[in-house]
């Protein structure tokens, strides 16, 4: 293993890392600390959120911003498109449970489908948009669901560092920097919101459809672009992680992991265990 | 009569100059085995070489190395590199994404002499970019052999190559090497 080049950390902190944890920090504290509106501090929260995510990824020349095709290059507006649609739609259908669930769905099957997947395989393998859809619908319903049945405040933070550190880790054994660094982006943003979310106690429910649509994209798009002997499979569990808490829809399970808030943790942790052992074991 | 030889004479003539002229600009073709294209990528506290194995191409060249004319398609799925993971990222979308760019293609336009040496000229397609670039070379044809050797740097933000900007350094060199009989 080559020693750790300083310049490189010092560079990733200061152009990454501080930009996504501090810009969402700032904003959302701002926010909670001028009002107590739930709508404002959504607003707050995804604005934080975009703006965190964009400013870092400027910042690095990650995503080019001007390039619109499908595939990779389209990752950074798709998600940005996921979380304003989700946010907008929280807001104007609050009181419209079914056609608010219509909307998300409509959202999750239309990004996944046009942006995210290359066109050329939507034709010869619909069986990848077809998994990116699932994969993004159930992480969101997952996600939210578990904001609603428990102490929702930490569930940004618990997301930033399960999800995003297991997406990093394996897009780091993949040798793809350009990847690892949007995924650390999206971990910093995230983490911004989720430790103003846990200090102010707020529930933050209209923020995980940006990464309910990112991360399935970004482990197709470094899938379909790897060198590695890294398996598919690593990249799939990854990318539906967070589809392991779908059974929280089941009262009973909810009720019981309530009481027992840690072992749901372990629980969501399994997927990014294996898929990064996978990762190191072919990588190694 | 001899109004008439002088005229099938002048057609004679123009004929074999052609002829001639076709077969002293010999086409040499160019393959790994007889053209070698490495790459030297630096950054601050190292460096990193490689090469492109996988390439096929004409090289036409007669008495005179000003007209001679040079057409290369890289496969860029086949680079290689001194670190097989450097290998696959440098395939990766940090770098020349070669599944969506699989090849890199240079076209010669002009190749004029300078200094002793030639300049060639031409257009070099690479990541989906064709940017005209110049460089220096040896150009000579000897015992049927046709031989050129040149060394060069070009900027890899010119073709959109700049991930890594800060980190990895953007003047990549090139040292072009061939011996086509």
């Amino acid at each position: 293993m080559p020693p750790l080049d300083w310049s490189i950390v010092k560079s990733a902190f200061l152009f990454l890392i501080l930009p996504g944890f501090g810009i969402a920090v700032s904003l959302l504290a701002i926010t909670a600390a001028v009002t107590r509106s739930e709508n404002h501090r959504a607003v707050a929260a995804t604005i934080a959120f975009v703006a965190a995510f964009l400013v870092g990824n400027g910042l690095n020349g990650l995503v080019p911003f001007a390039e619109f095709e499908s595939g990779w290059r389209s990752l950074v507006w798709a998600m940005t498109f996921a979380a304003l649609a989700e946010l907008l739609i929280g807001i104007f259908f609050r009181g419209a449970a079914s056609l608010r669930s219509t909307l998300i769905v409509s959202v999750m099957l239309i990004i996944p489908i046009v942006w995210v997947t290359p066109w050329g395989l939507i034709g010869t393998k619909p069986w990848i948009p077809a998994l990116m859809f699932l994969a993004a619908i159930l992480n969101q319903i997952s996600l939210r669901r578990l904001v609603d049945r428990l102490d929702g405040h930490f569930v940004p933070l618990i997301v930033a560092i399960v999800w995003g550190g297991s997406a990093t880790a394996v897009m780091v054994l993949s040798h793809s920097a350009r990847f690892a660094d949007l995924s650390i982006l999206l971990s910093c943003s995230l983490a911004g919101l989720g430790v103003v979310a846990a200090l102010v106690q707020q529930k933050l429910r209209w923020i995980f459809a940006g990464p309910a649509v990112f991360i399935p994209g970004l482990m197709l798009s470094a899938a379909l672009n790897t060198y590695s002997d890294i398996p598919l499979a690593s990249f799939i569990l990854v990318a539906i992680s967070p589809a392991i808490l779908v059974f929280l829809r089941w009262k009973k399970l909810a009720d019981w992991f309530e009481t027992h808030p840690k072992s749901l943790v372990f629980v969501s942790l399994i997927p990014g265990f294996i898929a990064v052992g996978l990762a190191a074991r072919a990588e190694m | 009569m001899p109004r008439m030889s002088g005229w099938m004479l002048s057609v004679a003539v123009i004929v074999t100059s052609a002829f001639v002229a076709e077969a002293m600009a010999a086409e040499f073709k160019l393959s790994g085995d007889n053209t070698k294209i490495q790459f030297e990528g630096t950054k601050e506290d190292g460096k990193h070489t490689g090469s492109f194995p996988a390439l096929s191409g004409t090289f036409d060249l007669g008495d005179d190395p000003t007209k001679a004319k040079i057409t290369v398609k890289i496969e860029m799925g086949g680079l290689e590199s001194d670190d097989p993971k450097l290998t696959g990222h440098l395939k990766s979308p940090d770098f020349f994404e070669t599944a969506k760019f699989p090849e890199a293609k240079f076209v010669s336009k002009t190749i004029k002499a300078d200094k002793g040496e030639f300049k060639v000229t031409g257009d070099l397609t690479m990541h989906g970019k064709t940017k005209e670039i110049s460089f220096p070379a040896k150009i000579a044809s000897k015992n049927g052999t046709a031989m050129l050797s040149s060394e060069f740097k070009i900027n890899r933000s010119d073709w959109g190559i700049v991930y890594g900007k800060g980190k990895i350094n953007e003047s990549v060199k090139l040292t072009i090497d061939v011996n086509a009989k």
